[in-house]
């Protein structure tokens, strides 16, 4: 398996968003390395394709596909492949990824990332439409373990064996969200410590950092995958703790709601990239290229 | 087993339990709140949990995180309209133009496209006719603002084509072009919208109105234009060739001056060479 990280590239990247475009074209940071998109936000023309063409010469980008559903029990749809497709070839992204999630059912795509059952019939799905877009797209994709607020009753496997089992019958990589694993371990009373110490870190590709927000659902405390604030001690915490077993993996600071100033952004990115230099030293570099 | 069938790929694909759950899911979900509460039977065969009350409490959340995301991003395309109706109205067709005509797919940037006619169903709708016609300038705005880039025809084109074979061009609207036709003075509302009255009362009077959305650079603009003028662009944006296009806007007003429609169209970029 090779994995993406460019031996000189800078590990840690941020979400590019509109509100950001300008100042990251005048100011170039160099406290990232690249930046990560959404490519369903770019099917069209105009401003957005403008200003990631210019900001592609300045960073290498990664897709994050937020509407490949391909955790749905149907085929992916053929049209959103072959627009994925096209920015493929033109903007070369350095990793493409989607989550181990269904979005649509029939005729509606209802936009979130929803739970799946942890069974052969999820998996089997699963597994039918990542090999369909690793096909299509020419190139391994990775897959991010979900949040979620519901678990079902007849999973007949953890879900770090269910990340695990994707990557094994894919060839896929895995794409470690660390915060949603701190937010699943506390919806559904999980350690997330051994959930880090279950997956097999020779899949895992890139690592996400967010923040949640705490919320009152009935009689019950839940956290919820915000992507609207800085990312909390614990997620630090553990973040450290997945590089000591990972070895340094490129790391994406996301934040998709109530957008920050860039300077907050860099700020994180800055303390992740800390993190990444204290625990691991330039030799343990994850990047299988070399290998 | 836990599931009744398997996917075979080329072939038609069975209704998995999976499909059957996603479906409930799907179901539960596009409904307004009372009755994601009462249709909780519908998942509560599936799911982990404490009681009733934490089903309810978690699945709120998706239905939260569903519907109102959709909502808001909907109404945020409808900046005129809100001016016009208030953020919590316009919400609310929002959530139920949703629940009627969720996305079919994954890509979000021209949903709302449809939310026209959503409008224009709504009971008592026929009394403000002219919410509908914002709500087409605004779609046709979005839909500017994300269609394909392409080039504006340029006068040395035009230049460089024979004077016997002009009739027979077909000079089509870029992709960002579209046509807006309201029975009401489009423009007004729109200044109205952006610099709201003091007084209440809307100096609302029925006068045909015909504007061009397009997106010349990387912003979108749209353009008034006289009765004939978009005649001509609907039919050459139908495909029709210059001299037919030209033909019916003569019929509409026999003094249309093509020379100036020319000139003005190239200085816009609205017109692609093909």
């Amino acid at each position: 398996m090779q994995w993406p990280f460019p031996d000189s590239a800078h590990p840690v990247g941020i979400g590019l968003r509109s509100a950001h475009y300008q100042e990251i074209i005048e100011l170039k940071p160099s406290s990232i390395g690249w930046l990560e998109i959404h490519p369903e936000n770019y099917f069209g023309g105009g401003a957005a394709r403008h200003y990631l063409s210019q900001l592609r010469q300045l960073y290498p980008v990664s897709f994050h596909c937020v509407g490949l559903s391909l955790g749905s029990a149907e085929p992916v749809s053929q049209n959103h492949l072959e627009k994925i497709k096209e920015l493929i070839e033109l903007y070369d992204p350095l990793c493409i990824s989607d989550h181990a999630a269904w979005s649509a059912s029939g005729n509606a795509h209802l936009n979130d990332l929803l739970p799946l059952p942890y069974t052969p019939e999820s998996l089997d799905w699963l597994c039918r439409n990542v090999d369909r877009t690793q096909d299509i797209f020419g190139r391994v994709i990775l897959i991010e373990n979900p949040s979620t607020y519901l678990m079902y009753k007849d999973n007949v496997m953890s879900e770090p064996d269910f990340m695990n089992a994707i990557a094994r019958k894919t060839g896929c990589g895995i794409l470690l969200d660390v915060n949603n694993i701190y937010v699943q371990s506390h919806n559904h009373g999980l350690d997330p410590y051994a959930y880090i110490d279950a997956i097999d870190m020779g899949h895992v590709g890139e690592i996400h950092l967010a923040g949640h927000t705490r919320r009152q659902a009935g009689n019950e405390t839940l956290l919820i995958d915000t992507h609207n604030r800085r990312i909390c001690a614990d997620v630090w915490d553990l973040y450290r703790y997945t590089l000591e077993r990972s070895g340094e993996i490129m790391t994406l600071i996301e934040w998709d709601q109530d957008y920050p100033p860039l300077h907050t952004l860099l700020d994180e990115a800055e303390k992740a990239y800390a993190i990444l230099r204290q625990t691991c030293s330039r030799e343990e570099i994850r990047c299988d290229n070399a290998a | 087993m836990l599931y009744c069938g398997k996917p075979v790929r080329g072939k038609r694909y069975a209704v998995t339990m999976l499909h059957k759950r996603q479906d409930r899911f799907k179901r539960a979900m596009l409904r307004l709140r009372p009755a994601v509460q009462a249709d909780l039977s519908l998942l509560d065969a599936d799911f982990e949990v404490s009681d009733g009350a934490a089903l309810a409490a978690r699945a709120e959340i998706y239905h939260n995180n569903i519907l109102g995301t959709l909502a808001r991003g909907l109404a945020d395309k409808f900046p005129l309209l809100e001016a016009l109706v208030g953020r919590d109205y316009l919400m609310l067709c929002a959530r139920g133009f949703v629940i009627e005509h969720p996305p079919r797919e994954g890509c979000l940037l021209l949903y709302g496209t449809g939310f026209d006619a959503h409008l224009a169903s709504m009971s008592g709708a026929a009394d403000f006719a002219y919410l509908v016609d914002i709500a087409r300038l605004e779609i046709a705005f979005f839909q500017s603002a994300h269609a394909p880039d392409d080039f504006p025809l340029t006068r040395g084109q035009l230049a460089a084509m024979a004077p016997d074979t002009l009739a027979d061009a077909v000079l089509p609207l870029r992709a960002s072009g579209r046509l807006v036709r309201s029975s009401y003075d489009l423009p007004a509302l729109v200044a109205l919208c952006q610099d709201p009255p003091k007084d209440i009362t809307i100096p609302l009077q029925e006068r045909e109105s015909f504007v061009l959305v397009l997106r010349g650079g990387l912003d979108v603009d749209s353009h008034v234009l006289g009765r004939a003028e978009y005649e001509i662009l609907a039919a050459l944006s139908g495909g029709d060739t210059l001299g037919s296009a030209l033909e019916r806007a003569l019929a509409l007003d026999s003094s249309f001056d093509m020379s100036a429609f020319l000139e003005r169209h190239l200085a816009l970029g609205s017109l692609c060479f093909t």
